[in-house]
């Protein structure tokens, strides 16, 4: 009867130990697992600032990526909101969102430098063959307007120039 | 006029075309001057520099709502990751330092953080209340504020429950530090931008 009452004893602690473990240790788990995450996401958000910096400063347009960056500093936000006031898992659940925005960035940043190098380069290429040879035209025209010039100039003079009497004896 | 002068002006204006052609090649390599700063403000329900307070008044109740919005222009030259940091203070706690760029030691109630694209003006409502007070003798603390629905535990005390202010920082996140930090610079000089609003906190008539 007393072996009976001591394995009840035990079934109830184990039992008890059960249901509250997830409670107690999960609990920890989960708000230690938060900050870091949310730490992860500050980092991510941080690069895909720079990203966005090497974008804007080759010259790539970034209207759409800054739109996606601030979705994604909204989710952090709320997220870190959340972690104050004890929610941890949708805390990380909307971090996780602002790792994934963050992440279309970076994606985007080594597709876009490499396109944008090739762009910039043709583009500053033509540039400079649009310039050289719109250059070459211009001193062409002026030195055939100078020409020009030159012989309307001169007839313009003779036009004007007293007649000398030549003495022919 | 003789035709060497003439051809003195053939020349410059061939020089000059010549030039304007290869200008936007020359510009695109060269630095943009001129000043760089953001402009930060508080504005009241209307987006307008009045009407901050409820019928006016500076006297706060428990629960009141005040509808603020936060002004932030850059006009940096470029893409900015800025975070706007509001702080509780009451008239004898240290508000910011605009002369040597220092900000406030009190820590923040509130923070919102936005990229903002070059020549950006983002206006971000800040609508708040405080939700609890409490009064020892002659001195009133501040004990809970809600911001945008959000509730936070705060102490803040000030006597009689005069002159609060909510201060409101603006920092710049810096890449060379991998952090923010309060202003930013412009050539060789250090910039920093804050405001404050002026409150007095009462409790409800009994």
């Amino acid at each position: 009867m007393n072996i009976l009452k001591k394995s009840y004893s035990v079934f109830c602690l184990l039992l008890a130990l059960n249901i509250l473990s997830p409670i107690v240790f999960g609990q920890e788990i989960i708000e230690s697992d938060a900050v870091l995450i949310l730490s992860e996401t500050e980092d991510s958000l941080e690069n895909a600032y720079i990203s966005l910096l090497e974008i804007e400063r080759a010259g790539g347009d970034i209207t759409e990526l800054v739109k996606i960056l601030n979705t994604a500093t909204g989710y952090y936000s709320e997220a870190l909101r959340l972690f104050e006031s004890g929610e941890y898992v949708l805390a990380v659940e909307l971090a996780d969102k602002a790792i994934d925005s963050s992440n279309v960035i970076l994606e985007t940043d080594v597709r876009m430098m490499s396109k944008i190098e090739v762009y910039r380069g043709i583009g500053f290429r033509n540039q400079l063959y649009n310039a050289i040879g719109t250059s070459g035209i211009i001193i062409l025209l002026s030195f055939l307007g100078w020409k020009v010039f030159k012989t309307y100039h001169f007839r313009k003079i003779n036009g004007v120039k007293p007649e000398v009497s030549v003495d022919e004896s | 006029m003789n035709l060497d002068d003439w051809r003195l002006i053939f020349i410059s204006i061939c020089l000059f075309s010549v030039l304007a052609v290869f200008s936007p090649l020359i510009m695109a390599d060269l630095p943009i001057k001129g000043e760089k700063f953001f402009a930060l403000a508080v504005l009241g329900e209307e987006e307008m520099t009045e009407n901050y307070y409820p019928n006016n008044d500076p006297n706060i109740e428990v629960g009141e709502e005040l509808h603020w919005n936060l002004y932030i222009h850059n006009k940096m030259g470029g893409v900015r990751y800025v975070a706007i940091r509001a702080k509780l203070l009451n008239s004898t706690m240290t508000a910011p330092n605009s002369t040597s760029c220092s900000y406030s030691p009190a820590s923040d109630v509130y923070e919102v953080r936005r990229v903002l694209l070059d020549n950006e003006v983002w206006v971000y409502p800040f609508s708040w209340n405080i939700t609890e007070i409490e009064r020892f003798e002659d001195i009133t603390e501040i004990t809970q504020l809600s911001v945008n629905q959000n509730i936070f535990e705060i102490r803040a005390v000030a006597k009689d429950g005069y002159n609060f202010r909510m201060v409101f920082e603006l920092w710049v996140y810096d890449s060379d530090l991998d952090d923010f930090r309060y202003g930013w610079s412009s050539g060789d000089e250090l910039y920093c931008a804050w405001t404050q609003l002026w409150f007095n906190a009462t409790l409800p008539e009994l």
